[in-house]
């Protein structure tokens, strides 16, 4: 079982149960076509396909369908508004008939031309498009209608948030049948609820190799928090000694986060190296270091730019430039005297270019998530809207609203350069 | 007032210090010769026309998480699983008690603001209502022994 997306790609290994799923449906279905609709059948969750799964989603959902037709359950909320083709309609209706069939006796042929029908209808569902948006398919609207608002009714798709809730909200429904299935008709609330910690705990286990599913495991679970509980720790499950131990969801996070930091950091490194010696071929190899050396003796709490002018004069690359007779004849016409736009106009895109690398990891990486409008915001010398935000802090560059507040800013500080110290350690 | 201070680990510490301390200045530069514009105030700006925008940011944010973790993720939803990660991590948590999301103290008081959600910019109250919360287990109520022998 999985926790599913919609978005971006998915990598699918069928030997193994399909963990990432980007959209219930790909090219694997398109293939699956044309082998006439087999699917193997929708004996158990267990199986191994995407298809498979996608199936017995489509079933859970047309069984609220169902549901709802016969007023047992007001599931469908006034939004839904899911409008079948012709060609869909008549695999609906085949689809009833063959459950009214199955409820009434358990015929393997039946429940096989049902797999059929229910696979059918899966594929016509996400082969229609309502938008020129190619996620807005009638599977994904069902599966926003499935969002279940605070009167217990269904709410429409309008709020990402709630969509995404709906798709964990399935995967959830789908972990329940699961494991009803697998323990039988009579198992007990409480019981359910242990065995979807363990399931979870395997699946966390078993998808370490993919870094999305441990994110995605982390979110559906966070978002299944409750506020009035003590405070959880994903389980990770331990196969050969089959035992389960908790683990600090906060450390698996930054874990994951920490591995692409380094991968990003040394590209971003790389690319602002060449962009620094793209001009100064001559500069000493080892100026960097020293330029590192010399921002971190600056006296704390000083905007380190406007604070050691001797340092970091504003023409000090333009000087330098000036001083490489290659790079003065590539930067400037000697005739005119003119700088090459061209050459100017190229060097601050691949700065902005730098910029879409760093913005991100300053973003997650610089202690508590602001909102994007927050950081889009810091400033970077004094002007007429405020001091500039960034200042040394004991080594650390820190870049936030200038708005101080003593007690807590220096609580917050000690404690991230507590944690900063302590993994740098290790 | 307050506070979102941002600590960069050492190695970003470097590349932003060397990227303000060097390059931006000589952008400046460029940006007054090619565009006659003077320097923009902020940090990530496009050197001709203005700070570059959310949408922006999302687009950075997505391409790098999907790099790595195979499917893009927006700030928002980066950010939303933080709070609602570290609201997990810090509640009862005995060894931090400064950082403890303290359910007591915020049912008696609503005015009641814990430290990790007021560095992640917003109050306990608004925490409480909009992170963390959005479906729970409990929703599956309605999974009574009829609905689970209809899903089977």
């Amino acid at each position: 079982m999985a926790f599913g997306t919609y978005a971006g790609k998915a990598t699918v290994d069928d030997k193994r149960l399909p963990r990432i799923i980007d959209r219930p449906f790909d090219s694997k279905m398109a293939s699956a076509e044309k082998d006439g609709f087999k699917i193997g059948g929708l004996s158990g969750l267990e199986s191994t396909t995407r298809i498979s799964y996608v199936a017995s989603w489509v079933r859970v959902i047309f069984t609220c369908i169902q549901l709802q037709r016969e007023k047992k359950v007001d599931l469908i909320g006034r939004s839904f508004d899911l409008e079948l083709t012709m060609q869909q309609a008549l695999v609906v209706s085949s689809i009833e008939d063959t459950l009214e069939m199955e409820i009434r006796q358990d015929d393997a042929s039946r429940t096989q031309t049902l797999d059929d029908a229910v696979y059918h209808l899966s594929y016509l569902l996400i082969a229609t498009q309502l938008s020129s948006n190619p996620l807005n398919s009638p599977l994904y609207r069902i599966c926003a209608v499935l969002s279940v608002a605070q009167d217990g009714t269904f709410v429409d798709i309008r709020n990402y948030s709630q969509s995404l809730s709906a798709i964990i909200y399935n995967a959830r429904l789908l972990w329940v049948t699961y494991l009803v299935r697998q323990h039988g008709p009579h198992t007990e609330w409480h019981d359910l609820l242990e065995l979807l910690e363990e399931a979870r705990a395997e699946q966390i286990c078993e998808t370490s190799d993919y870094p999305l599913a441990r994110l995605i495991d982390i979110r559906g679970f966070a978002m299944g928090l409750t506020k009035n509980l003590p405070g959880k720790a994903i389980f990770s499950w331990n196969a050969s000694r089959s035992e389960l131990t908790r683990t600090g969801n906060l450390v698996i996070a930054m874990d994951t986060i920490r591995q692409m930091f380094k991968i990003e950091t040394d590209r971003l490194l790389g690319e602002l190296h060449e962009l620094f010696m793209g001009l100064l071929p001559s500069l000493p190899s080892d100026h960097l270091d020293q330029a590192k050396h010399d921002i971190y003796s600056t006296v704390d709490g000083q905007n380190f730019v406007t604070a050691n002018p001797t340092l970091y004069p504003p023409t000090f690359l333009l000087k330098l430039l000036l001083q490489d007779e290659d790079l003065t004849k590539q930067w400037y016409n000697i005739n005119t005297s003119e700088l090459n736009i061209n050459r100017a106009r190229a060097y601050l895109t691949q700065v902005v270019k730098l910029f879409a690398l760093l913005a991100p990891l300053v973003h997650m990486l610089g202690g508590p998530m602001s909102r994007g409008t927050e950081l889009l915001a810091v400033r970077r010398f004094n002007c007429a809207y405020g001091p500039a935000d960034f200042r040394i802090w004991s080594n650390h560059v820190r870049a936030g609203q200038n708005t101080y507040v003593a007690s807590l800013t220096e609580l917050l500080s000690t404690a991230a350069q507590h944690h900063f110290l302590q993994q740098d350690a290790k | 007032m307050k506070t979102i201070p941002k600590l960069l680990p050492s190695e970003l510490s470097s590349l932003l210090a060397i990227l303000m301390g060097y390059i931006l200045p000589f952008c400046d530069y460029l940006t007054l010769m090619v565009y006659k514009m003077p320097p923009h105030p902020l940090l990530f700006t496009d050197f001709h026309h203005e700070a570059l925008t959310d949408r922006w940011l999302t687009h950075a944010t997505l391409a790098m998480t999907a790099r790595h973790f195979a499917s893009g993720l927006t700030p928002a939803q980066l950010r939303q699983m933080f709070v609602a990660i570290t609201r997990a991590h810090s509640i009862g948590d005995e060894s931090h008690p400064e950082l403890c999301v303290d359910l007591a103290a915020q049912e008696q008081d609503p005015t009641f603001d814990c430290i990790p959600d007021l560095a992640a910019g917003h109050s306990t109250r608004t925490a409480n209502l909009h992170y963390g919360l959005s479906l729970d287990i409990n929703d599956l109520a309605f999974l009574n022994s009829e609905t689970i022998d209809a899903f089977r």
